[in-house]
């Protein structure tokens, strides 16, 4: 009985000694400071390819829709953003449409901009270009993606259809940057 | 405790995946196909035929003007118009009879009016010739201008007076 009574009580201090060590803070709990800054971001995926098509064959200029899906998240004061297209690669073949070098005057590849909130499209008709970035949406200060998974932005094309043209099957890529402050 | 790390980790790889295609900057690639077009525009929505006055009993003549647009492909030579009455010149219940009328053609290239370059007498069952086209025929984008059709109605004394008319379809198809 003494033995036991020695040996609790060694036990007890042992415990105690532990707690105190794994305690070492003299608190029940002991806090950190967890710290994220969260910037602004944007990225997009775009769908591929576009089709163009004409109605009926009277001349009708050739048209189609890209969709854009977009995350997009601006600086809260002062921010913006914007989403832009360029022609990085012209139609192929020749002897067909041409955005940099039309076989007539005034031959163009044309787009109207279509998205709601958060983004402002674009208004009015823009022609391509492949010499330079053209508007396509813009963002304001504090804009987020409306959904996880992501808004989108339409561009609606209009291709001039030209008899001179020959005929075949034409491509020509189409590149869209996204950017967010 | 594995199961349930091993499961945390591949939720992580399939979400990480399902926006892997979100970049700075997406592409697309724009695809149309040219094919065959035709399009015709009459500029003489009224064509009328008169005679030359103090002329007794000389012919009827009038002409018709036309513009076209066409894109043939290469080797295809089926592209024509061609031209068809809807009914007899008709001025209530007096008709003239086709045999009396009869067209020339005057096109401009890339139409060739070698099928109308003799008088044709035109049809109410069936189109009759205005022009043909090459394979890998083009007008300007603004189309082809001065095409012509010049009409001749023999003007004979035993026609009831009257006014006579008759609609004249022009159709263009690029086949």
């Amino acid at each position: 009985m003494k033995k036991l009574l020695k040996n609790l009580s060694l036990l007890a201090l042992i415990l105690l000694f532990a707690a105190s060590v794994a305690h070492a803070q003299g608190s029940a709990t002991g806090p950190t400071t967890i710290s994220v800054t969260v910037g602004p971001e944007a990225s997009l995926t775009v769908t591929s390819p576009t089709t163009l098509t004409t109605a009926g064959t009277v001349f009708n200029n050739y048209t189609g829709t890209t969709t854009a899906s977009y995350l997009v998240r601006t600086t809260q004061a002062g921010g913006s953003g914007s989403i832009t297209l360029k022609v990085t690669t012209d139609f192929s073949p020749g002897n067909g449409p041409s955005v940099n070098n039309p076989p007539t005057a005034g031959d163009k590849l044309a787009y109207t901009c279509g998205g709601a909130a958060p983004a402002t499209p674009c208004t009015g008709s823009q022609t391509a270009s492949t010499s330079a970035s053209t508007p396509v949406v813009t963002f304001g200060a504090d804009a987020h993606a409306t959904t996880a998974s992501g808004s989108t932005a339409t561009t609606s094309w209009t291709l001039t259809n030209d008899p001179v043209y020959k005929t075949g099957t034409y491509t020509a890529t189409v590149t869209f940057t996204i950017s967010a402050s | 405790m594995k199961k349930t790390l091993l499961l945390v980790t591949a939720l992580l790889l399939a979400a990480s995946m399902a926006f892997a295609q979100y970049g700075p900057t997406g592409q697309t690639v724009l695809s149309v196909v040219i094919g065959n077009e035709a399009s015709i525009q009459v500029d003489t929505p009224t064509t009328n035929l008169t005679n030359v006055t103090g002329n007794a009993f000389g012919n009827f003549t009038g002409t018709t003007t036309f513009d076209y647009k066409i894109r043939t492909a290469s080797g295809d030579t089926t592209a024509a118009i061609t031209l068809q009455l809807n009914q007899l010149l008709t001025s209530g219940t007096n008709t003239i009879a086709m045999a009396n009328l009869g067209y020339t053609c005057t096109d401009v290239a890339p139409a060739s009016g070698t099928g109308c370059a003799s008088s044709v007498t035109p049809s109410t069952t069936s189109g009759t010739a205005v022009a043909s086209f090459p394979g890998d025929a083009h007008s300007v984008n603004t189309g082809t201008t001065g095409n012509t059709l010049s009409w001749t109605l023999a003007n004979l004394p035993t026609y009831e007076t009257g006014t006579y008319t008759a609609t004249v379809t022009l159709t263009i198809s690029a086949a």
